[in-house]
């Protein structure tokens, strides 16, 4: 006779294991902690000889050579396999994590989020009180029911006594008539509902998103603007509520554009940096003083020195309006020179850095935002 | 008579019964020795969950096995992979935990499928010689208190940073050749769960003292003295380190023995044979369940159909858009290859041919299903493979070999003419040092210890990685490592220093 068991509502054991694996992700995440997510051991890779069988004998013969694009990954998934080692292949697949991000995110915060909008209340509950409008009927009845048990124990006690003497009828009748007559609810056991106020601050965000898309912006270059800026997105969305994006797309004239645009929209041309300055500045004059702009542009600065001294007179003028201004050299192609020259101001809103390729696109953000 | 399964059928519980004892009954016509089954049901969640434990319902916590779900989960929420319908472990009962997503016939093939894996644990020798299916699950239960009890007293991160460290090593922790049956039931569970009461508890919480010489129980064999070179490194840590405490040793024996019991599945020399097994289970019972009338013509007709991809195997050069996919499927499906071999034989035992009565003149007229219980008791992958796959099969299947070359293209060394070749290459490939590198304990003199790596086929070791465990490996032993390089033919060198 064969067992059959339910086990779908026993569950299992899967649940502490993941606890440990955020925490362990968490930890990895600290700086200078020495925990990692890799499972370590010996395993083959890299040179050697490896076999496969398989059927073709139809089509090939002995001699024959067949082309393999991505033998790297064989040679990976073959370390997976024989040994059952479920490891990824380096710190590209741990990215992918749903937990890593938030993990991430957790850490990190704007820079000088110093400006309060508004003030606004709201109303909480905060327990009970003894006056007021609302009645709690379970707090009231627990009161009552308490009272009551104190009250007649002892005169049941007394009635047992009586019943056990055989004491007269009347002196019984009376004694219960008494026990009757304790009042189901009392004006002390009444408990009413209380609220309070609460003030909280609530803060509001603008950033602005600028890339640059003069043809010496090559596919890589733009990926790595993107991948900052997806990141940026997802971290400020997750944290704070009001939050307001705007997109720039700028060759030798600035455009406006909207998240989609930004993202997907291919167009080239020339470079003019102050353009975009100008629009930045003229976005910013549009939202009120009360709101926390920040600004980050991406470019791989190749631009004329007169470009160079009027971009960077508009944005020491910005530094004044904005919370943060952070310049992002994009690409291991970009203009050093031209960068150093036009982030050498020495502000405290001003912040600069030099994302090479999209593997460091991550330290950067960590780095800039902690 | 109504048939236990008709097409458009969705399974309950009294169904899942009676498909158990046909195919008990089915099983023992074959005359299969096999464990009874103990059917359990599971949903996706659970089943995922059960990949990343080894298919044990309840095993110590660590983070790895957190990892894995982590990333199981993502992989087949997002398509990117299909889930077993079933998994089973070799314990007695055979535990066989069936998705509850299946619908009637793939339930009754499933559990078809799993009598014939439960044969095969129950007869193959590797599994009796590696494995212990009565104890295993009594051993897990222990090894997950233990490991409790340590954490409450030590310290999660403590004995993490021992599990970690033993995870790392526990594919060369095993005994390949000198096998010690260890007679579990004399382990005095309570003795061990005292290792970490009060005095020995004090003596622990202190840092690791050295000792002379470590003084701990010897129910392992006689294995106590130190004799090099030995292919178990956790067994020679445990038993030879000066700088581990009690408590730290015997979370070291756990994993040692755990990787034990599953040797014959984590070093994949059984892989074919128990998919060969299960599958040639499964179609011969499904037939005949289908003759016999429990299984009615719609139903037997979408087996059919699903077997099909089961069974589909891919060409070396054929891609997928689905990139995990497709290289997995470059390999020889074991589904594929382990069922043909089997009705192969069947074949040659009842019409064998010239050529079959001079590849294997035994089968030529035996009977097929005492050959067949012979092939499934006594051999491995690689002998599996060496005696049974006849130059006839290898035609029909239209084999060959390839060898990766300099430019990582891939030479065609032999193709279906040159069967011994092809044979040979096939179950070379199918050995445990194709899969896991050969590295041993090789000289140690209390102050530096040596371990050696034998190349085989000329590759290289993972390099990021084998730093690393050396550094775990000084750590547990105290002392500096170092590990070398050599092969049959040059002399060993230094390769990696602590």
């Amino acid at each position: 006779m064969g067992i059959v068991i339910d086990r779908r509502r026993i569950g299992n054991n899967t649940d502490v294991n993941l606890y440990r694996f955020y925490r362990r992700l968490k930890d990895s995440l600290s700086p200078g902690s020495f925990a990692t997510l890799h499972e370590y051991g010996f395993y083959y890779g890299g040179d050697g000889e490896y076999s496969i069988i398989s059927p073709g004998n139809d089509k090939w013969m002995q001699g024959d050579i067949i082309e393999f694009d991505n033998f790297i990954d064989f040679l990976e998934s073959l370390m997976q396999q024989g040994t059952g080692g479920n490891d990824g292949n380096g710190d590209g697949e741990l990215f992918e994590h749903p937990e890593y991000l938030n993990a991430l995110f957790s850490n990190l915060k704007m820079p000088n989020l110093d400006k309060i909008s508004s003030i606004d209340e709201e109303i909480v509950r905060s327990g009970y009180s003894t006056t007021g409008g609302v009645v709690d009927f379970m707090r009231t009845f627990q009161n009552s029911i308490g009272r009551r048990a104190a009250l007649k124990k002892p005169l049941e006690d007394e009635l047992a006594l009586l019943k056990e003497q055989n004491a007269p009828q009347s002196e019984i009748e009376a004694l219960e008539e008494k026990i009757k007559k304790v009042p189901f609810i009392d004006e002390n056991d009444v408990r009413y509902k209380r609220y309070d106020k609460v003030i909280y601050e609530s803060k509001k965000l603008l950033i602005i998103l600028t890339m640059d898309a003069s043809g010496s912006m090559g596919y890589e270059e733009r990926n790595i603007a993107k991948l900052f800026s997806d990141l940026v997105i997802r971290f400020i969305s997750k944290h704070y509520d009001n939050v307001a994006f705007e997109y720039i797309l700028f060759t030798s004239e600035a455009h406006r554009v909207d998240g989609n645009n930004f993202f997907n929209q291919v167009i080239s041309g020339g470079t003019y940096l102050s353009t975009a300055v100008d629009l930045q500045q003229q976005i910013i004059d549009e939202y009120d003083a009360d709101w926390n702009k920040y600004v980050l542009t991406f470019s791989d600065t190749d631009i004329l020195d007169s470009d160079l001294q009027d971009s960077k007179t508009g944005i020491i003028k910005m530094l004044k309006d904005v919370q943060g201004y952070i310049y992002c050299l994009t690409g291991s192609m970009g203009n050093e020179e031209q960068y150093t020259r036009l982030t050498a101001i020495n502000n405290k809103f001003f912040r600069k850095c030099f994302i090479k390729t999209e593997d460091d696109v991550l330290n950067e953000f960590i780095k800039m935002f902690s | 008579m109504k048939p236990i399964v008709q097409s458009g059928d969705q399974w309950n519980m009294e169904m899942l019964s009676k498909l158990s004892d046909i195919g008990e009954k089915y099983t023992n016509e074959l005359g299969f020795n096999h464990f009874p089954l103990q059917i359990e049901i599971v949903s996706p969640q659970q089943m995922l969950g059960l990949y990343s434990s080894s298919a044990l319902p309840y095993m110590y916590n660590h983070w790895s096995f957190g990892k894995q779900y982590a990333q199981e989960y993502k992989e087949f929420f997002s398509g990117m992979k299909g889930l077993a319908y079933e998994i089973c472990k070799d314990t007695n009962p055979c535990l066989c935990f069936n998705m509850e997503t299946n619908n009637a016939i793939e339930q009754a093939s499933v559990i078809f499928h799993v009598y014939g894996h439960s044969s095969h644990f129950a007869s193959n020798y590797l599994y009796q010689e590696n494995s212990n299916s009565d104890l295993m699950l009594n051993y897990i239960d222990y090894a997950r208190k233990f490991i409790k009890q340590c954490e409450d007293k030590f310290g999660l991160d403590q004995v993490e940073r021992v599990l970690d460290m033993a995870h790392s090593l526990q594919y060369h922790s095993v005994n390949k050749y000198k096998k010690v049956k260890a007679n579990y039931e004399e382990i005095n569970l309570s003795r061990e769960l005292n290792l970490v009461t009060s005095r020995d508890y004090v003596l622990d919480r202190l840092s690791p003292l050295k000792h002379a010489k470590p003084d701990y129980g010897n129910d392992d064999g006689e294995r106590d003295d130190v004799s090099l070179p030995e292919e178990n490194i956790l067994l020679f840590i445990e038993k030879h380190s000066p700088v581990l405490c009690k408590w730290e040793r015997e979370v070291i024996r756990i994993v040692r023995i755990l990787a034990q019991f599953s040797y014959p599945h984590f070093s994949g020399q059984s892989q074919i044979m128990a998919e060969g097994t299960a599958m040639f289970t499964e179609c011969y019972i499904m037939e005949r369940a289908h003759d016999d009338g429990y299984i009615d013509e719609g139903s037997y007709l979408e087996y059919l159909s699903m077997n099909s991809w089961v069974l589909y195997q891919m060409e070396v050069n054929s891609k997928t858009k689905n990139p995990i996919q497709s290289l997995q499927n470059i390999r020889m499906n074991p589904y594929f290859i382990g069922l043909h071999i089997m009705r192969d034989i069947k074949r040659m035992c009842l019409e064998p041919t010239l050529e079959d009565k001079k590849f294997a003149p035994d089968l030529a007229g035996a009977d097929w299903k005492v050959a067949l219980r012979d092939a499934i008791s006594n051999f491995k992958d690689e002998s599996f493979i060496r005696q049974f796959l006849s130059p006839s099969l290898i035609r029909k299947l239209k084999l060959m070999h390839v060898v990766n070359n300099e430019d990582g293209d891939f030479e065609v060394k032999s193709d279906a003419e040159h069967y011994n070749q092809l044979r040979n290459a096939f179950a070379d490939m199918n050995t445990v040092i194709d899969k896991i590198p050969n590295v041993e304990v090789w000289k140690y003199d209390g102050d530096n210890l040596k371990l050696r790596y034998t190349q085989y086929r000329g590759r290289d070791l993972h390099r990021p990685y084998v730093t690393k465990v050396l550094k775990y490996i000084s750590t547990l032993m105290g002392c500096d490592v170092q590990l070398w390089y050599g092969s049959n033919d040059t002399p060993y060198w230094l390769e990696f220093n602590t």
